[in-house]
C-alpha cells in the first residue's frame, strides 16, 4: 500500500488533479465562452449526441403513435399553435394600443421583428442533475450563437438565455433557473417588473416569480408578461408567461405574481436563438 | 456473476502498448453518456433521470483495477462537462476520484464480483450526490438546499441504482475481453 502512494502513477494522477483544477478556475473566469478542452471535446462529442437524441425522438415519436395518439396529436398541436397566434395577437392589440396613446408621433410604427436575426438549433441534452429545465443545443459559434444571446421556442415563447458558447454547441439557461433575472411587464398595464425562477416545485410547474410589480399596478389573473426590453440583452414584447396568482411581497410594498410559462420547456426539442435585435447591447441583468 | 480480476491484465496489455482496452473504454464511456443525456432514452419518472456515467466507472474500476477506473473517471468527466452546468472539470476530478477510490478498494481489500460493485457503485453514487449538493448548492448557501437534495438529487440517485446491473454487464464483457488479450 504505501509502494502504491509513491508509484509514478499516484504522481501523474496528482498532476492531471492539479491540471483539472486549473481547467475549472479557468472556466470559471471565461464568462461563458467554452475553454479549449471543452470546445474540442464539445466539437467532437455532440455530433453523435445530436444522432443519438433524433434516434430518442423518433423512436418516442413511433411509439407515442402506436398508443394512439396520432391523430390526436396533430390536432393538439394545431390547437396549440393557434393558440399562440391568438395570445400573440392580443399582446399585438395591448402593444398597439399603448403605442398608438404613447409612441406612433414619436417614434412611428415597426413592423414586428423585422430587425432579429434567428439561428436554429436542435435540443440535443438535458443534464439529469439539472433542476431547471437547462438545455445544451446544437447551435454555437459556427452558427453566430453568442453568450447572452435570448432563446425562444418556435413559437416566439421565452426559454431563456445562452450562458455557455462552444464552437458547435451552446448551453441554454431556462428562465425558471434562479440565476435568470428578466426585465419584464405586464402586457396590458405596461406595469414592469423582474422575473426570477424560485422553488423546485415552481419550476416543475413551469412557474417563475415576478417581483417588483408596483402595488398600484393593474395587475390581473390572466394578464399576459412580457420582456419590456430594458437591459438590451432580451428584445421588448416576447411572451413569457400569464398571470396565475398575485400576493404581495414580504417587504409589504410591492406585489408578486406567480407566472405560468407558455414555453414547454421540459419537451422542447427546438429552439431559435436571436443572434441580433436592434438595441441589443451588454447587460448587467444576469 | 463472480469475476476473478486483478489490475494486471490492463497493465499488461499497456505494458504490450496494446492500446485496444483504451479504444474499448473510451468508446463504451462516449456510449454511456450519450444514453445518459439524451433526453428520451431513460423514461423520466416523476422528474428523475438517471446518471450511468458514475457506476459505469466504478463498475470499470473493480472489474479493470484502479489505473482503469481513474482514466475512465476522467474521460467521462470531461465528456460529461460539455453537457454539464457545473464547472468545467468538477465532474472529472470527482469522478477520477471516485474510480481510483473503488478500484484500490478491489485491489487491497474486496473481490471483484458483482455484490462488491454493486455496494461500491450505490455508495459511490450516494457520495457523488452529496458532493455535488455540497459544492455546487450548499457552500453557495443557495436557496431551497433541502428541496433540491430531496426533490432532485437523491431521486435521480436512486434511479441510477437500477441502471447499475446493465452498467456491470457492460463493463464485465469489456473487462474479458481485455483479460482474453493479454492472455494471448
Amino acid at each position: 500500500m504505501k509502494d502504491f502512494f509513491k508509484s509514478f502513477f499516484v504522481r501523474v494522477l496528482a498532476v492531471v488533479a492539479l491540471i483539472l483544477v486549473g481547467i475549472m478556475i479557468y472556466s470559471a473566469s471565461t464568462g461563458g465562452i467554452a475553454s479549449l478542452p471543452q470546445t474540442i471535446t464539445g466539437a467532437v462529442v455532440t455530433p453523435f449526441q445530436s444522432l443519438v437524441t433524433g434516434i430518442s425522438n423518433g423512436i418516442s415519436g413511433f411509439f407515442g403513435g402506436l398508443v394512439g395518439g396520432g391523430e390526436l396529436q396533430e390536432q393538439v398541436n394545431a390547437l396549440l399553435k393557434e393558440n399562440a397566434e391568438l395570445r400573440q395577437q392580443i399582446v399585438d392589440y395591448d402593444e398597439l394600443k399603448q403605442q398608438n396613446d404613447w409612441y406612433t408621433e414619436i417614434l412611428g410604427l415597426h413592423e414586428e421583428h423585422s430587425d432579429y436575426t434567428f439561428s436554429s438549433g436542435r435540443v440535443i441534452g438535458r443534464d439529469p442533475s439539472d433542476t431547471y429545465g437547462n438545455i445544451t443545443i446544437s447551435a454555437g459559434k459556427n452558427a453566430d450563437v453568442s453568450v447572452n444571446d435570448p432563446v425562444v421556442s418556435p413559437n416566439g415563447d421565452l426559454v431563456g438565455v445562452v450562458s455557455e458558447v462552444g464552437l458547435t454547441y451552446s448551453k441554454v439557461r431556462t428562465v425558471l433557473d434562479p440565476a435568470i433575472k428578466v426585465s419584464a411587464q405586464i402586457s396590458r398595464t405596461a406595469d414592469t417588473g423582474y422575473t426570477a425562477g424560485s422553488t423546485v416545485t415552481m419550476a416543475r410547474e413551469r412557474q417563475l416569480r415576478l417581483t417588483t410589480l408596483e402595488r398600484s399596478s393593474g395587475v390581473a389573473i390572466g394578464d399576459y408578461v412580457v420582456t419590456s426590453g430594458i437591459g438590451g440583452i432580451y428584445p421588448g414584447g416576447l411572451l413569457i408567461g400569464s398571470v396565475r396568482e398575485i400576493n404581495n411581497a414580504s417587504d409589504g410594498m410591492t406585489l408578486d405574481a406567480n407566472v405560468e410559462l407558455f414555453a414547454d420547456i421540459y419537451n422542447l426539442k427546438q429552439v431559435m436563438v436571436i443572434t441580433s435585435f436592434d438595441g441589443q447591447g451588454s447587460s448587467t441583468e444576469n | 456473476m463472480k469475476t476473478r480480476v486483478n489490475s494486471s491484465p490492463f497493465s499488461t496489455l499497456l505494458q504490450q502498448k496494446n492500446y485496444l482496452p483504451w479504444l474499448l473504454y473510451g468508446l463504451s464511456t462516449l456510449l454511456v453518456l450519450l444514453l445518459q443525456t439524451a433526453p428520451r432514452i431513460f423514461p423520466t419518472v416523476s422528474f428523475a433521470r438517471p446518471f450511468p456515467l458514475v457506476a459505469f466507472v466504478i463498475c470499470t474500476a473493480v472489474l479493470g483495477g484502479a489505473r482503469a477506473g481513474a482514466a475512465v473517471g476522467v474521460f467521462s468527466g470531461i465528456l460529461w462537462g460539455v453537457f454539464s452546468f457545473r464547472l468545467f472539470g468538477f465532474d472529472a476530478l470527482l469522478l477520477m476520484l471516485c474510480g481510483l477510490a473503488a478500484g484500490l478498494l478491489v485491489e487491497w481489500f474486496l473481490r471483484a464480483n458483482f455484490y462488491t460493485a454493486l455496494l461500491l457503485s450505490s455508495s459511490g453514487v450516494l457520495l457523488y450526490v452529496l458532493l455535488e449538493w455540497f459544492f455546487c448548492y450548499a457552500i453557495f448557501r443557495k436557496e431551497n438546499l433541502s428541496e433540491i437534495l430531496f426533490k432532485v438529487l437523491l431521486p435521480n440517485g436512486l434511479y441510477t441504482l437500477v441502471t447499475i446491473p446493465l452498467t456491470y454487464l457492460l463493463c464485465y464483457l469489456i473487462a474479458r475481453f481485455v483479460r482474453r488479450r493479454a492472455s494471448v
